[in-house]
């Protein structure tokens, strides 16, 4: 008798083993790393889209999230609230409508405009004083807060975790609008947009 | 107890494979060793390098021992190196983190790091370039022969980083230590 046809329970017993140790070595990427950045894409396929995530708030309590976000346009602008583009590049505007249950957390999310290539872009960037005679401009922007002012939904307190309740109960469906800068010669494709990482909708441009 | 050819034969076998498996560990760097060896890149002045996060390349260096910045004078018994450089977002938008930029010097010592002055290099847009200024402090001894690194992203141990030669012969370093004018600082510069 070979020694392979005495050894083949062990040889085959070997291949879940050898299944099993890349498993266990691989738990820092797919538990750390992997839910650290946005890489869980839900790809709407249209301008409409509804992202569905459970996540982790600033009180360490699951909950689940729901909110359906509709592109209504994306197209070039002068400016927009105070900024224009610099030299070479061009202001896109974006508006979007976000619908969702008055309960849901959505103050501040992350808007990303994507081109043809894939390329990423943000908020800040490429901005200038659309008035150049202004002096308290700042090209320094905060992130969108992405829910109405007055009527912002409940949000937990960064610091301490304590809910924050809305001064106003939310409406069902709202707008949003917002401007990024992109270079000449590079045109918005996608929208991206998420709360909490790793999961984001892509939206198509319509 | 009975020797038998087969037997003799595999213990010759595994104690070879066991040498040689001994040899091999020793040829191989260690986890630890490759831990504190980031992926270096070399460049001098003027030369573009791409990193994990974008495209770098040092300009120039100038010296003084007076800074202004928003109307403010930093002003040091030593020198101030002020380092020109570009950066460019590779596919993302992404700051560059300019206090991270460090002076080497060939005999080991190490310049940079957070100072009285903030520098900033940001935002960061893919396709604009930003032009930057990095501010190090630094004897005037420092600079014969003194490379630039430029990590890639603020945590660099295990990343790309640039290490841009300067190119200060004895000449040069006599000239930058002996500077004349205030330099005026200014704020991150984007070019589309």
């Amino acid at each position: 008798m070979s020694w392979f046809k005495r050894n083949i329970g062990w040889l085959l017993a070997l291949i879940p083993a050898l299944l099993l140790a890349l498993a266990a070595s691989s738990f820092r990427y797919t538990q750390i790393y992997l839910p650290l950045d946005w890489t869980q894409p839900i790809n709407a396929g249209s301008a409409v889209g509804t992202l569905e995530q459970t996540y982790r708030g600033y009180d360490d309590q699951r909950r689940q999230r729901t909110v359906t976000v509709e592109v209504l346009g994306v197209a070039p602008v002068e400016s927009f609230g105070g900024h224009a583009a610099v030299v070479g590049a061009t202001m896109w505007q974006l508006d979007l409508l976000l619908s969702a249950d008055p309960d849901q957390h959505l103050m501040h999310c992350e808007i990303e405009l994507v081109d043809a290539e894939g390329t990423r872009y943000g908020f800040e960037g490429g901005r200038r004083a659309a008035d150049p005679d202004d002096p308290f401009y700042s090209s320094v922007v905060l992130t969108p807060m992405c829910v109405p002012e007055d009527a912002p939904g409940p949000s937990l307190n960064p610091i301490t975790g304590e809910p924050v309740e809305s001064p106003e109960v939310r409406p069902d469906s709202w707008e949003l609008a917002t401007a990024m800068v992109l270079p000449d010669g590079y045109e918005p494709q996608q929208v991206r947009i998420g709360w909490d990482k790793p999961s984001f909708l892509v939206l198509d441009v319509p | 107890m009975r020797f038998t050819r087969d037997g003799l034969l595999t213990a010759v076998i595994v104690v070879l494979a066991l040498f040689l498996g001994s040899q091999v560990v020793q040829l191989i760097p260690s986890p630890e060793e490759q831990f504190g060896r980031p992926f270096e890149h070399h460049a001098t002045v003027g030369e573009a390098v791409e990193v994990r996060t974008g495209t770098l390349s040092v300009n120039g260096v100038q010296t003084s021992r007076e800074v202004e910045i928003h109307g403010q004078v930093a002003a040091t018994t030593a020198l101030w190196l002020v380092v020109d450089f570009e950066w460019l977002a590779k596919d993302r938008p992404s700051p560059y983190a300019a206090s991270e930029v460090r002076l080497l010097t060939p005999d080991g010592r190490t310049y940079g790091g957070v100072g009285p002055v903030p520098v900033a290099c940001f935002p960061g847009q893919p396709h604009i370039t930003l032009g930057c200024q990095a501010l190090i402090e630094l004897p005037a001894d420092a600079l014969e022969g003194a490379v630039l690194r430029f990590p890639a992203a603020l945590n660099s141990e295990l990343d790309d980083v640039v290490i841009v030669d300067l190119g200060i012969d004895a000449a040069r370093a006599a000239e930058l230590a002996q500077p004349a004018e205030r330099i005026q600082l200014t704020g991150p510069v984007e070019q589309p």
